[in-house]
């Protein structure tokens, strides 16, 4: 049996490989606080929301977070709620953010990890840990946030110059 | 994209809509009643609100003034009393006294103001304690307790005559709740309809705070922090009676102010009891009742005299509330173990 | 840096304005509190904390003395016989209130926006 797939089933799929592969490799580096990591893997979606749209970068984040835990064997925890929380509030935010004209790479980039932080702050706050002093931890998360997502954004950028004329979805 | 533009704006309309509100209420704070009384009063018109506290601070220092059990037409009813003749009283005092004795006899005698020769021996009488008075000895105590003074003992009509020599009256049990009656009755009247007055920490609670509701927070008994938060409804009132209000320490032990009237000395096993009701005076009596209820007889006692909304904060770090009580309150404090009971 | 457009330095801005409003907000010191309110019969006062000080108010029957600083504020002294209020000690949190009744005066620490118009005590 033979599902039939479309040119645009392969770019996605692929982009998402590429974004699993970087999260997979991330997730093997050790955190000084459960969220913080450098979040690389977003550096495949702006990339994928600049040349193809949101649609496109929406798969692509679902497939990453879904398959990356699949693969880390975190599917359905903690960790992988988190995941999800963060993902989809950062895809959600970029919809808006995307409208905004003449924003680049580190822009979106730097929106997209506040709103990934803030996701996943909110869902561990109300889930996991509804104490005080979680708030005193949020500056230093958003710090995290704000200085990994300007270095993605930077790194985005840089790759988006670089980049062949894109393949036409049509 | 026109609807996301449009969702963010809307998002930034409200967050800033909500800054700005609170500049209309205008504070005034005298002292009366032994204590400061502190009024606030929500609205655009702050020469009304200043006219209307006006009166109502005269008001209260005609309570002041009057009913306490050593001066004015109070102190004038003892010294009858005592002397075993009888005395006019005013209209204020004649429905105060009739007041007490349905309060006393709701309260099932926990509630006693006829008992004012008692807290005259603890020094419990006026706004300061005479200094370095001792506790006094089981023998006076005994004395009168033994011929067990009630307001059923008074005789209320155009003057009131007593019919045991051990009746004296002191109102302080319920005095601070009818003065908050008839505080809000003057505002009402010189038209402020949104107003906070609060009696030395008796708050009766007007109205709105503009598009909110007056918020109070109730003290913990241990310490200044808070340890339970309420919002009021429009007429409410609330009492809180607790053992750190007024008290003396001595020879190592502390003592209290709300006395139980069966055994003559201050009541155990309560730090603190909060009542709401629309009836300042209910509300100020029943916490006094409740407070020497205890924690074991509170909930029967609270049922008895037709309080909903209770607070008991017993002497082992528990928290006892009626069901209405805890779905109401949001208790803020974090090393105490609630137990909510059903009224009978 | 020809990778940042105009529109990503205001984000970017934007952004660190909201990280360092986070640490202000949430890291203020002496528990959340940043003023005192001083009342007394016919007066008010505010006190920013985040300094050291002290204060003579005149009240019914004298004069208390109320000091502060990092920590919080606290009645130092008052001319009442039972002394409630100074042996309450310090103030650190919003929303708490100490009283000297018999001088009329109560100090309560506020944060901001008051959360509570009142306190029962």
């Amino acid at each position: 049996m033979k599902v039939p797939t479309t040119p645009r089933d392969h770019l996605i799929a692929n982009f998402a490989a590429l974004a699993i592969v970087i999260h997979v490799a991330e997730a093997a580096l050790p955190t000084p606080l459960p969220g913080v990591k450098p979040g690389l893997a977003n550096v495949v979606t702006i990339l994928v929301l600049m040349r193809y749209g949101w649609n496109t970068a929406a798969w692509v984040s679902l497939l990453r977070v879904v398959a990356g835990s699949l693969f880390l064997g975190t599917f359905m925890s903690p960790t992988f709620l988190m995941s999800v929380c963060g993902a989809a509030s950062s895809i959600l935010v970029l919809r808006l953010a995307m409208t905004v004209p003449g924003l680049g790479a580190v822009g979106l980039s730097v929106t997209a990890a506040l709103a990934h932080m803030g996701g996943q702050f909110a869902l561990a706050y109300i889930l996991f840990v509804p104490h005080p002093a979680m708030f005193r931890l949020l500056p230093v998360l958003m710090t995290a946030a704000l200085i990994f997502g300007t270095v993605s954004g930077i790194i985005a950028a840089a790759v988006y110059q670089r980049l062949p004329q894109p393949i036409s979805l049509r | 994209m026109q609807t996301a533009r449009r969702v963010l704006l809307a998002c930034l309309i409200v967050v800033f809509a909500g800054c700005g509100s609170g500049h209309r209420i205008h504070e005034y704070n005298f002292l009366a009643l032994g204590t400061l009384i502190k009024v606030s009063v929500y609205g655009e018109d702050e020469e009304a609100a200043a006219r209307a506290v006006k009166l109502l601070e005269a008001d209260f220092a005609w309570l002041h003034d009057n009913f306490y059990p050593t001066r004015g037409e109070l102190g004038s009813l003892n010294e009858a009393l005592k002397a075993g003749t009888s005395a006019v009283v005013g209209p204020d005092l004649h429905a105060l006294l009739l007041r007490g004795q349905e309060l006393e006899q709701m309260s099932g005698g926990l509630f006693n103001p006829a008992l004012g020769e008692l807290f005259f021996l603890w020094g419990f009488v006026d706004d300061e304690r005479p200094a370095g008075l001792p506790p006094p000895d089981a023998e006076s105590v005994a004395r009168i307790l033994e011929q067990q003074p009630s307001m059923r003992d008074l005789d209320i009509g155009e003057s009131a005559a007593r019919s045991n020599a051990r009746l004296l009256l002191d109102l302080g049990g319920y005095a601070k709740g009818y003065a908050l009656e008839v505080g809000a009755r003057r505002l009402l009247q010189a038209g402020v309809e949104n107003a906070l007055i609060n009696a030395g920490g008796d708050i009766t609670a007007l109205g709105h705070a503009g598009e909110r509701a007056w918020r109070i927070g109730i003290r913990d008994p241990d310490g200044p922090a808070v340890l339970a938060g309420i919002e009021m409804r429009p007429g409410e009132t609330v009492v809180s009676s607790g053992d750190y209000e007024r008290f003396f320490e001595h020879q190592g032990s502390r003592f209290h102010h709300i006395l139980d009237p069966r055994s003559g000395y201050p009541a155990s096993g309560t730090r603190s009891v909060t009542v709401i009701h629309m009836d300042a005076v209910l509300a100020d009596a029943a916490a006094t009742a409740l407070f020497v209820a205890g924690p074991e007889e509170w909930i029967n006692v609270a049922s008895d005299m037709g309080v909903r909304y209770v607070m008991l904060v017993d002497d082992e770090h528990r928290i006892h509330m009626t069901r209405a009580m805890a779905d109401r309150i949001e208790i803020i404090g974090d090393d105490y173990r609630l137990e909510v009971a059903d009224l009978p | 840096m020809k990778f940042l457009t105009f529109a990503d330095g205001i984000v970017l801005a934007l952004g660190i304005g909201f990280v360092v409003a986070l640490y202000a907000i949430l890291w203020t010191p002496s528990g959340d509190a940043t003023a005192a309110i001083i009342q007394a019969p016919g007066q008010t006062a505010t006190v920013e904390l985040g300094g050291e000080g002290q204060l003579d108010v005149d009240g019914a029957i004298g004069t208390s003395t109320i000091a502060w600083d990092e920590r919080g504020i606290r009645f130092l002294s008052s001319p009442c016989k039972a002394k409630h209020c100074v042996h309450t000690g310090w103030l650190t949190r919003a929303g708490q209130v100490v009283a000297c009744l018999p001088n009329g005066i109560t100090i309560e620490l506020r944060n901001g926006g008051l959360r509570y118009d009142a306190i029962a005590f």
